[in-house]
């Protein structure tokens, strides 16, 4: 029910989730890994782990999204300078030509080649992480909406710790904060592939 | 004809059968046996009397008295019927000790398996297990069996045997951890009883009842909850629970679990939603290219992908809730439900053989599964060890792992397990022989124990019997191969004279030693009786009753030492074994004999 919180703070923040280890010792699905059969968990303890998974959450979302945005400031920038090099070594290929300059025309054409393959390689920078799957924009747009949706949880979870909530209505929260958090956990692996599975 | 052979000169046991030992000493030897008390065991009386018998015939013999020829008809006239004696003595024995010890000469190697067969007391065969097992000598040790009238005797580690005739009174006398007589009780008996005698099955319960395997190894009786029924497996390796219902089909199983194992044969299925890629992470990097994640397809497809994998071994790991898989996405809903007995019986019609790994799984499966919880990470740990196992012990010990024990049940590995010695046969005769004699074999379908025999064999056509003997003939007849040629070349197509038809002659002669070679050795092995009865006598007098050729002596083995059968005569042998004061005046005892 929470494997995805655990996985997360284990991952994060080790400290966290051993206290929590240590403080409900009684509780096998707090260990590392998914228990593969029904469990029967409490309420506040899972609370507990949401809100400081989500805290840890906040802040990564935070760094992420200036890292994407760096990334994708720089591929822009690196795009337009393609983009004038191509259109300056174009006009001085066809000048070139115009005059018979055949070593102007083969240098105009080597720059526009390489100004190319920066293009490419502006491109690639710009979209997926693997080979595959969503672009930066993309991840940055998706950080932008699991953000919200983290400030949200975390207030509802402040609010149920205050106004007593009954433990459904907790286990209920919980679990959306466990997909949220399976989510973007599942985003950090794309923006940050080299990062280790758990064991 | 009776022959002093004291006196006859020594030149007249020049030209003999060289392989046959004859001096006057083999001759006395024999003789001091058979009067010094040897004939309690009859065995070795039928040696000592086949051999004084042979010594006659063979060795009253000398050249003057007979032409060449003659003594080689005599010689094998006398083999012959020394062999017929053999097989006459094993068919119609003497006594119960001399009752197929032909059988037993062959497979003296596998000791606990003969003690097995042989038809010994129960106090006999309990002593010999008490020995062979060396159990704590604070434990409080019982052997258990039962006779042809259905009636159950326990031996104690003094020797005692008590008689119960209804099962009250058993309950009562058996340890039990309800009841344990001590802390350190526990009861013994032979695979074959485990399964008639029913009373023990509701006392396995901890380590009350170790079973004797077949194979000598020592199996713990346990019980497990399945279907809301107790049961009782045997665990055969560690973690590693067989539920079945006869000896034979535990047999058939311990032959399985050494078959080679081949990871070509496994598929590994997880059923982890798409949001758990931890998870789905962790089985793939441990099934490798073996591993699919069939969360996001429906019921029928995952069924049909099932009833697809003929024959395979299927590896289904996944989150267990009651009788069914349930795949739960992140936010706690159930994307997928599959129940247990439909992935079963997909299986069932596949072929295939099924292995469940989710929680408590065997409680809800009839072919395999965890006895206990378990987490993805212990699974990809077992499945990643499981796929690196050298045979079906390890594989199935592995998936075990250390926490949750795992239950196979005798009919899954039926099939499977014909299967995989089939496929181990088919592609040892890929490598090694070619034609079609042995996919004929294949075809035609053969048990486990007579695939393992022909896996057994030096040379995949030929038994091994014939082998050893075709080989062993052959080096006596390389001791009498001028003889053997010479009568040999006299044979019909004579070779003409070298200075008329040197081509012809040469040709002839070719052939004939082409054919002599092959068929030399069978010549010699009409000699191997002899001299095996030859190297017996020399060594059956030195051989130790620890030895596994102790048995051609039918020692009795006890906590105190080996004895021969005489002795178990004079006394209640438990007893005297357990009896530490006595011990080395047993040990002494034993070697006077």
């Amino acid at each position: 029910m929470v494997w995805a919180l655990i996985d997360y703070l284990d991952h994060h923040s080790p400290p966290v989730m051993a206290r929590v280890r240590a403080e409900n010792p009684e509780l096998s699905e707090l260990s590392s890994g998914r228990q593969l059969g029904p469990s029967v968990g409490k309420a506040d303890v899972y609370a507990d782990i949401a809100k400081s998974a989500l805290e840890i959450a906040e802040n990564k979302i935070d760094s992420m999204s200036a890292y994407l945005k760096t990334r994708m400031m720089r591929a822009a920038r690196w795009r337009m300078i393609s983009s004038i090099t191509a259109a300056v070594s174009t006009a001085g290929l066809v000048g070139a030509l115009l005059v018979n300059a055949r070593i102007a025309a083969i240098v105009t054409a080597s720059v526009n080649v390489i100004a190319s393959i920066v293009s490419i390689l502006t491109q690639q920078f710009e979209n997926s992480f693997l080979g595959q799957g969503p672009n930066a924009y993309e991840l940055f747009k998706k950080l932008v909406s699991l953000a919200a949706r983290v400030v949200g949880l975390r207030n509802e979870l402040t609010l149920a710790e205050i106004s007593n909530f009954s433990e459904d209505e907790l286990l209920e929260l919980t679990r959306k904060a466990n997909a949220l958090v399976a989510e973007l956990h599942e985003v950090e692996f794309t923006v940050f592939p080299e990062m280790k599975f758990g064991t | 004809m009776s022959i002093n052979l004291s006196t006859r000169p020594r030149h007249a046991y020049k030209r003999r059968l060289y392989i046959f030992p004859c001096n006057k000493y083999h001759h006395s030897f024999t003789s001091r046996c058979l009067g010094k008390g040897m004939k309690n065991d009859s065995n070795l009386a039928v040696f000592i009397i086949l051999f004084q018998w042979t010594h006659r015939i063979v060795c009253s013999r000398t050249v003057k008295e007979q032409s060449q020829r003659q003594t080689v008809a005599r010689n094998t006239i006398s083999s012959i019927a020394i062999v017929a004696a053999l097989i006459s003595f094993s068919l119609y024995p003497g006594s119960t000790f001399a009752k197929g010890w032909l059988r037993k000469l062959a497979d003296a190697d596998v000791s606990v398996q003969r003690i097995a067969d042989v038809d010994l007391p129960i106090r006999e065969r309990a002593s010999y297990y008490f020995q062979q097992y060396s159990p704590p000598d604070d434990s409080n040790i019982s052997f258990l069996a039962r006779d042809a009238n259905g009636v159950t005797h326990i031996v104690d580690s003094n020797g005692r045997i008590e008689t119960f005739e209804s099962n009250d009174e058993l309950t009562r006398r058996i340890p039990n951890a309800e009841n344990p007589i001590n802390p350190r009780s526990f009861a013994m008996v032979e695979a074959d009883y485990f399964y008639f005698i029913d009373e023990l099955k509701a006392f396995s319960n901890g380590e009350m009842v170790q079973v004797i395997l077949r194979n000598g190894e020592m199996a713990i009786a346990k019980q497990f909850l399945s279907n809301g029924k107790i049961e009782v497996g045997l665990e055969l390796d560690s973690g590693v629970i067989y539920h079945g219902n006869s000896a034979s089909a535990l047999t058939n199983a311990i032959k399985f679990l050494n078959v080679n194992f081949d990871a070509r044969d496994v598929s590994v299925l997880s059923l982890f939603s798409r949001d758990d890629f931890v998870a789905n992470q962790r089985i793939a990097m441990a099934g490798k290219e073996l591993h699919r994640n069939i969360a996001s397809s429906s019921s029928e497809n995952i069924i049909n992908l099932v009833t697809s994998m003929r024959q395979k071994i299927i590896v289904v790991v996944g989150h267990v809730e009651g009788p069914d898989f349930v795949v739960r996405q992140a936010d706690g809903t159930a994307s997928l439900q599959l129940p247990i007995n439909d992935l079963e019986r997909a299986a069932i019609n596949a072929d295939a053989s099924l292995i469940l790994l989710g929680c408590n799984t065997s409680k809800y499966s009839a072919s395999t599964g965890l006895l206990s919880t378990t987490k993805d990470t212990d699974v990809a740990k077992s499945i990643s060890l499981a796929l690196a196992s050298a045979d079906y012990g390890g594989f199935f010990s592995h998936l075990a792992g250390t926490e949750a024990p795992f239950l196979l049940r005798g009919h899954t590995l039926n099939g499977q397990g014909r299967l995989m010695i089939k496929r181990q046969m088919s592609e040892r005769h890929e490598n090694q022989v070619t034609g079609v004699y042995v996919s004929t074999i294949i075809v035609a379908g053969l048990s486990p124990a007579e695939s393992a025999v022909l896996r057994s064999r030096y040379i995949f056509f030929i038994p091994n019997s014939f082998t050893v003997t075709y080989f062993s003939g052959a080096i006596l007849a390389l001791m009498r191969v001028q003889s053997f040629w010479k009568n040999w070349r006299k044979l019909w197509p004579l070779a003409p004279s070298r200075a008329n038809r040197p081509l012809i002659a040469r040709i002839v002669i070719s052939l004939k030693w082409i054919l002599f070679l092959f068929l030399a050795p069978i010549a010699g092995v009409v000699f191997l009786p002899l001299v095996a009865l030859a190297i017996l006598m020399f060594f059956i007098p030195f051989i130790p009753c620890s030895s596994p050729l102790g048995l051609l002596k039918f020692c009795v083995k006890g906590k105190g030492g080996s004895v021969s059968p005489a002795v178990e005569l004079q006394g209640n042998i438990g007893s005297e074994i357990n009896n530490r004061a006595n011990k080395d005046a047993w040990n002494k005892k034993s070697k006077d004999l």
